[in-house]
């Protein structure tokens, strides 16, 4: 990643990403997060052996036993401080009904950084990244415990898809250990010296990182494809992996339905997605822009995740498409009326900022507003305000 | 030689110099304009070279042909370019630069503190809280133009830290008690930033825009914006250099000149952030131009007389600034990189090795 490319970055994630230990520990973390952690390292190694006698112990014990033998003796001590706080306020929303089909544990399933876990039932998780907590809201369940806020909760950023959960303070152990979770899901990016204490009271699962391509770290996948990676771990941990697969298809059909109305001279069409400090665009990697390009719609200028351009630089590109999220911006600008999109009418104010930063399942919003937008013939309807927007119900996603 | 004994050989009201003196006197004013001279030069080859470069390149004709002509512009894509983006950016820098340097020399000596600047007296960390608590929550701030928010801010800063050094006249003490409401005023920021939920995520946007310092915004608006201030602020500035000179004799001195140190304090400090807050509120809190361009421009000249050293300074920071930019411009084109990461990187170094330098010829 450019210098300019990390700097933009920041620039965007901290536009939308919960701005506390998270994006602390984020920030810091390239330097290590390619290495997993110590005692992740331990459980893949005693993963496989000792699976037989954890379900063995499963049997007689109510805790799901994930198999994390270093931390065996830490586990058991925050296990009986767990038991001694009071149990917490706030009673987690009941799950739905179990279905009828046979239960999928005891399970293995390895994280992002390929450290193997072994679950013997549904464990209680504990998200601490927007990333598993819009997954899980996307497949219809609500998590023992989440970092975010109750203003987040009810925002823009879930949509109809509020989640209604435990709120705990990222990086206190305490609050984790109180939460009387299993295991904390958390990014890829999250694996810092940091996160130490966090660790000592719970198990540390890491999904892949959705949204933007991913940094260089060894197995995790980046963009979109690493969101769906997440929905089909998620599925896995919380026993919901045919709602997983509906999600899965779910984001696939958004795809298709966006390829069906891109014609063959937008495929080389150049789009620029802006509205943050002035000319700075989102490049290619991108979630938002990997789908417009997959779908045939063109290519987001640049490269990178995103990019600080001024006015000049901006006017050398000159993209076909303009998306523009901060129209007001652009008042008094003397480049702008000489850019081609914009003598060409092919500019587009976009209200939706689920594009920019932390929100995969979100896409269906901006893609529904790009649609209704680009093409006011085709029928497609403005999706209205996200908070009321459920991405599941979107004509875009739904059969038929 | 004290800075009064210096400027009295030179100025306009000082009696008769002795012969030594003259020699001395003219010596230094020789000194003094070949450095403005050589600046002066240094900044317009800065400007014409900012003016051509970019995408497209222009010739030099063509730009002062853009720059020497009137009229409307509209759909001439060269002197669009020239005219409405590269000069507002280049005039930024050397107005910005200019004061930067102009407001160094003015904390320094009327602190008596080579390292006082507007960082570490916590005049831009007030601005920039203000301009964090604007930016995110504008509920909370009077509706006021930027530039005057900014200076409220630095001044609020500016003045805590003149109530905590109030009964001191150490110097030392008021950079520490500077020092200390920069870590406070830093650490509301973040702490603005830390509460912040995503629903207000672009206001962080804004924030950021402040903290990394660019030009990559600057407008004529920008300009008609800092102008005002640039106009009323330098030539106080000018004005006070004997003031400056005469604080530099230490406190008892100044007094047994009829001069109240405290009050004087007071009043240049003031005076320096009416010089540097308004930047702030464009262009970000840029580092290292007011701390450093001083120390140049002493180096340069050989002299502690603060009008000259105010003069060099001014022309110092508007060359280490217009530098900044137009490596932030130009050098990774067509991506930008915010220049206050260059004062940093380039700016900084080169001054630590000019002031080395000729502090061991000395």
């Amino acid at each position: 990643m450019t210098l300019i490319g990390a700097l933009a970055l920041l620039a965007a994630a901290c536009s939308s990403e919960r701005p506390g230990g998270e994006a602390a520990a984020e920030s810091a973390s390239e330097a290590s997060a390619s290495e997993p952690s110590e005692s992740a390292s331990a459980d893949e190694a005693s993963g496989g052996e000792d699976s037989a006698d954890d379900a063995d112990d499963a049997a007689s014990e109510p805790e799901p036993d994930v198999d994390q033998e270093e931390d065996g003796a830490d586990e058991a001590a925050a296990d009986e401080d767990a038991a001694a706080e009071p149990e917490p306020t706030e009673e987690p929303t009941p799950e739905p009904a179990p279905t009828e089909e046979p239960s999928i544990y005891p399970i293995t399933i390895s994280d992002s950084y390929g450290n193997e876990f072994t679950f013997d039932e549904r464990p209680r998780i504990g998200c601490a990244w927007y990333g598993c907590i819009e997954a899980g809201a996307e497949l219809g369940v609500t998590f023992e415990a989440a970092i975010i806020t109750e203003e987040e909760a009810d925002s823009t950023f879930f949509g109809a898809l509020q989640p209604d959960v435990l709120i705990v303070d990222f990086l206190n152990p305490e609050e984790w250990a109180a939460a009387d979770v299993d295991l904390v899901v958390l990014s890829p990016a999250s694996n810092t010296p940091e996160l130490d204490p966090i660790r000592q009271v719970n198990p540390l699962f890491y999904l892949h990182y959705d949204n933007f391509l991913a940094p260089q770290w060894e197995g995790v996948i980046g963009g979109y494809e690493g969101y769906l990676e997440n929905l089909r771990l998620l599925g896995q941990l919380m026993d919901r992996t045919a709602e997983a697969e509906e999600a899965i298809a779910r984001f696939d059909r958004l795809v298709e339905s966006l390829a069906t109305y891109a014609t063959p001279e937008m495929a080389d069409q150049t789009i620029a997605i802006i509205g943050l400090l002035g000319y700075a665009a989102l490049g290619p990697g991108n979630a938002f822009c990997q789908i417009l390009n997959e779908a045939g719609h063109g290519t987001c200028i640049g490269e990178g995740v995103a990019q600080i351009l001024n006015a000049e630089a901006f006017l050398a590109l000159d993209p076909d498409v303009i998306l523009d999220q901060d129209p007001a911006a652009r008042d008094g600008d003397p480049i702008w009326p000489n850019l081609s999109a914009v003598q060409d009418g092919t500019v587009y104010d976009i209200v939706s900022n689920r594009h920019y930063c932390c929100s995969t399942s979100g896409l269906v919003h901006v893609t529904q507003e790009y649609l209704s937008l680009r093409f006011p013939d085709a029928g497609v309807e403005d999706p209205g305000p996200v908070e009321d927007f459920d991405s599941r119900l979107s004509p875009l996603v739904t059969e038929g | 030689m004290t800075a009064v004994d210096e400027a009295a050989t030179i100025g306009p009201a000082d009696g008769k110099p002795s012969v030594d003196g003259s020699t001395v006197a003219a010596g230094r004013a020789t000194r003094l304009l070949a450095a403005v001279g050589l600046l002066t030069i240094a900044v317009a080859a800065l400007v014409l070279y900012n003016l051509t470069q970019g995408e497209p390149d222009h010739s030099l004709s063509t730009a002062l042909d853009n720059l020497l002509r009137t009229g409307p512009i509209a759909g001439d894509i060269d002197s669009i370019l020239i005219r409405e983006v590269r000069l507002p950016r280049v005039l930024m820098a050397l107005l910005a630069g200019s004061a930067l340097g102009l407001a160094g020399v003015l904390l320094q000596d009327a602190l008596r503190n080579p390292l006082a600047d507007p960082t570490l007296l916590g005049v831009a960390q007030g601005a920039g809280f203000v301009i964090a608590l604007a930016s995110i929550y504008p509920e909370l701030v009077p509706p006021l133009p930027t530039s005057v928010l900014c200076f409220i801010g630095g001044t609020l800063a500016g003045s805590v830290v003149l109530v905590l050094s109030r009964r001191s006249r150490n110097p030392v003490r008021v950079v520490l008690a500077g020092a200390m409401v920069s870590i406070l005023f830093a650490t509301l920021s973040s702490v603005v930033i830390l509460i912040t939920p995503r629903t207000r995520g672009l206001g962080i946007i804004e924030y950021f825009r402040f903290v990394i310092g660019s030009f990559i915004d600057v407008t004529w608006d920008s300009i008609g914006a800092v102008l005002p201030w640039f106009l009323l602020a330098v030539p106080l500035g000018l004005a006070s250099a004997r003031i400056v000179n005469l604080l530099s004799l230490g406190d008892e001195a100044a007094s047994s000149l009829g001069l109240n140190p405290g009050r004087a304090r007071i009043g240049l400090m003031i005076l320096s952030m009416a010089l540097v807050t308004p930047y702030v509120a464009q262009i970000g809190p840029i580092g290292f131009v007011a701390l450093f361009a001083p120390h140049v421009s002493r180096s340069l000249i050989a002299s502690s007389d603060a009008l000259r050293v105010m003069i060099t300074s001014a022309f110092a920071g508007a060359l280490m600034l217009l530098t900044a930019d137009t490596a932030a411009r130009l050098l990774f084109f067509p991506f930008e990189v915010p220049a206050g990461v260059f004062t940093f990187l380039i700016v900084g170094p080169l001054a630590l090795v000019i002031v080395g330098r000729l502090g061991r010829s000395r």
